[in-house]
């Protein structure tokens, strides 16, 4: 029974790194209808960054809300100059490949200026492992869950309370209707990348540790944030937290419980797993179904 | 008084050229309605006067000349409200938060008020107001449409087909709610409407839209007792 509940609350903990990586590619694909390949390694630059300041003596949470904020700026700026035309002219495909060129650009960039060793980034905090009952969680984790609960709490005051809110939320919707009514259409789109990216960076330099600071890190969990964001709905934030803690945890307990499988092939039932709940529900469990109407 | 002048305008979608050097002006406080077969440019001419589509030529909203400038500001900042065909209602917003989305360039107070007014004239709305917009009949989201165009308090309502896939019964309240809300505000309206029947019947005037070209502006009680307009508007 232990080993249950340990593996539901190793699931959980992970899960929230997908949900949150998941988040931000719901953010962009709402304003931009476009599914961000390159979310992560902006991510993984935005946790090089970090690394780089911290070396040159800047105190490691300075450095993070350094890089949180360069990250912002860049995703904004990403938007605003790249992004944008493209997605006026309507051409996702052109949009997917930028999407596939940004992605491989940056992993040669961090590559040429840091090169594959392993960077050491520092732990936020440190010490033992705390016991809840009988299951044993990292502290470095802890962080990880509440830092995670504070951006899904503050963009759900942002989304639910704020007229700005409301006008993100329109504009996703119906741009057209948006613009007519004369909401800062624009202004969402570009604040929408800015705000993906930042959560990108921040679970990028939090997961550094454990998940070792290199081109290409979040690879791994960009394959299953893009799941959980299918699996929830690309369109519904909720929807993208819900479906990361959920491939979280099947992930986990697929490698233990699943006969015969083991470790190397847990990937591989929680993405059939997906599978079928899609095939039930093509929108994910809480997307719009005109999302997937074409 | 004329609130709207346009002349000489032209528009259309990339190389498709819609409209043709079209040219008319709408008098403040009137409706009027446009006339015209499917296909004659009739949601082209209402994308182009509030910059859904580029266009040239002039258009002048009480003077202000609107395609002058390199970027046209929010057409909703300069009273121009449309409801375009297909309604484009926000289907993952509540009832309550399209209205309020109408009204984001007014004061809270006032918004607050204009939500209560609005539901105080559509009731349907009322009882459905935290329900997801997307879940509403087609009549009630024509409602909830031109309530939502209305928010914002226009000066000039652009109205793209409200009637369109309504049942009989439904297009007759809607367009007593017209009536009460011409009653109520000081609006002027420009209506594109296959129902030229109910809609000469609340219009002041008429505008005939031909293959991308607009004719004479006619009375609209003439175009009720003109032989040739019963026979191809109104089925007579
Ligand atoms: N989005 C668009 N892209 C390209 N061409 C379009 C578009 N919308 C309309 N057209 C073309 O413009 C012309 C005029 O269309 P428009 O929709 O303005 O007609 P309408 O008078 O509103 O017709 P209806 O009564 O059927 O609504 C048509 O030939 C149509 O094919
Ligand atoms: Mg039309």
């Amino acid at each position: 029974m232990t080993t249950f509940f340990q593996q539901i609350v190793d699931g959980l903990t992970t899960g929230v790194i997908y949900a949150a990586i998941a988040l931000s590619l719901v953010l962009v694909y709402r304003t931009s209808r476009l599914v961000n390949f390159a979310q992560a390694e902006m991510a993984t630059l935005g946790g090089f960054l970090a690394w780089q300041l911290s070396d040159w003596g800047v105190p490691f949470p300075l450095a993070i809300a350094l890089a949180v904020a360069a990250s912002f700026a860049l995703g904004a700026t990403m938007e605003r100059t790249v992004v944008r035309p493209l997605h006026e002219a309507h051409n996702e495909l052109a949009l997917f490949v930028i999407s596939l060129g940004i992605l491989v650009v940056l992993i040669n960039v961090e590559a040429w200026i840091w090169g594959y060793q392993v960077k050491a980034v520092p732990l936020v905090i440190d010490g033992p492992a705390v016991s809840i009952g009988s299951v044993l969680v990292s502290r470095q984790k802890l962080v990880i869950v509440a830092v995670a609960i504070v951006i899904a709490a503050l963009l759900f005051v942002l989304f639910q309370r704020t007229r700005f809110g409301l006008a993100m939320r329109a504009a996703a919707d119906n741009q057209p209707s948006a613009r007519l009514l004369g909401l800062p259409v624009n202004a969402t789109m570009t604040l929408s990348w800015g705000i993906a990216a930042a959560i990108g960076t921040l679970m990028a330099i939090l997961v550094a540790p454990q998940q070792f600071l290199q081109p290409g890190m979040l690879l791994p969990v960009l394959l299953y944030a893009v799941a959980a964001a299918t699996l929830g709905g690309i369109d519904s934030p909720v929807g993208a937290v819900i479906g990361g803690l959920i491939v979280g945890v099947v992930e986990n307990l697929a490698g233990t419980y699943v006969p015969g499988i083991g470790q190397d092939f847990k990937s591989a039932v929680a993405f059939l797993i997906i599978m079928g709940v899609l095939l039930v529900r093509p929108q994910g469990l809480l997307g719009s179904k005109s999302v997937v109407r074409v | 008084m004329s609130l709207l002048t346009v002349d000489r305008l032209c528009a259309g979608y990339g190389a498709l050229r819609v409209l043709h050097d079209v040219s008319f002006s709408i008098e403040e406080g009137n409706v009027t309605v446009v006339l015209g077969a499917n296909g004659a440019g009739k949601s082209t001419l209402l994308r182009a006067l509030s910059g859904m589509i580029p266009a040239t030529g002039s258009i002048e909203l009480d003077g202000y000349e609107l395609l002058s400038g390199r970027r046209r500001r929010p057409i909703a900042l300069l009273g121009i409200g449309h409801v375009p065909e297909g309604r484009g209602t926000f289907g993952g917003l509540t009832v309550e938060e399209n209205l309020r989305a109408g009204g984001y360039h007014r004061p809270r107070g006032e918004v607050e008020r204009s939500i209560t007014e609005w539901f105080e004239l559509f009731p349907r709305l009322a009882e459905r107001r935290d329900r997801l917009a997307a879940g509403l009949s087609g009549g009630e989201q024509q409602m909830l449409a031109i309530a939502r165009a209305l928010m914002a308090r226009p000066r000039l309502l652009l109205l793209d087909e409200p009637s369109l896939g309504l049942a009989p019964k439904m297009t007759g309240t809607l367009f007593d709610n017209l009536r009460a809300i011409r009653e109520r505000m000081d609006m002027t309206v420009l209506l594109v409407e296959q129902n030229a029947h109910l809609s000469l019947q609340i219009a002041d005037d008429a505008l005939l839209m031909t293959a991308g070209q607009v004719g004479p502006r006619r009375p609209a009680i003439a175009l009720r007792e003109d032989e040739q307009i019963r026979r191809a508007y109104l089925g007579a």
